[in-house]
């Protein structure tokens, strides 16, 4: 299972403007990271993404997407797992 | 010291699902206490507290994959993760549902507090 992660976050990176992926389990344990993502902040990324679930009960795992001039930073939850894709706006 | 308390007892309201943070010398003795009232009481003994630094944590160097930095347990109720800053040791007592994650990263804000108290026990 690792090789299978590793390698679609070795794809994801080689997206057009991917600088950075992060990929973490429900308990906020960083399973991989790359690029500009740092693991130290896995814990923070699942639980925002844990709080964005709570707006909107039943209506499915939000992406949530926070954005500044220079960089994206995506972050999904899905079955448990949360991916983070940090993109820049070029 | 009672700043040093007040600072950790902010740290303690970081992270939902939190209960204890101490911080203890190599023989469990704590020096700084904080924790809820839900808080497991077995937990929070130096007889209990005392089995990472004066044990599990020398022990698991041993493994020979270079010196252990943190322990973290999971249990069925209650997870601990215990770091070693020796000569002192931080222990984390939170809920199952706590995000392990952040956990281990109030790390980085504790180390603050256990530089001075290092410089303070050495001396």
């Amino acid at each position: 299972m690792d090789k299978e992660v590793q390698k679609c976050v070795e794809e994801l990176m080689t997206s057009p403007g991917v600088v950075g992926v992060l990929c973490a389990d429900r308990q906020g344990m960083c399973l991989t990271s790359q690029g500009v993502a740092n693991s130290n902040y896995s814990g923070s990324l699942t639980s925002l993404s844990h709080l964005a679930t709570t707006l909107e009960p039943g209506k499915g795992d939000p992406v949530i997407l926070f954005e500044n001039h220079e960089s994206q930073c995506l972050i999904h939850q899905n079955m448990g797992m949360t991916l983070a894709v940090y993109k820049t706006n070029t | 010291m009672e700043e040093l308390r007040k600072y950790v007892a902010c740290i303690l309201q970081r992270v939902d699902g939190l209960l204890a943070i101490i911080i203890t010398d190599r023989d469990g003795v704590p020096l700084v206490k904080v924790a809820l009232d839900s808080a497991p009481e077995m937990a929070l003994r130096p007889s209990y507290l005392s089995t990472f630094s004066a044990m599990a944590t020398d022990q698991a160097g041993k493994l020979g994959v270079g010196k252990n930095n943190k322990i973290i347990s999971i249990y069925s109720n209650y997870q601990v993760i215990q770091m070693n800053k020796s000569p002192l040791t931080i222990s984390l007592i939170a809920s199952k549902t706590a995000n392990t994650g952040q956990l281990v990263n109030l790390e980085n804000d504790l180390l603050v507090v256990v530089n001075d108290l290092a410089s303070s026990v050495v001396d």
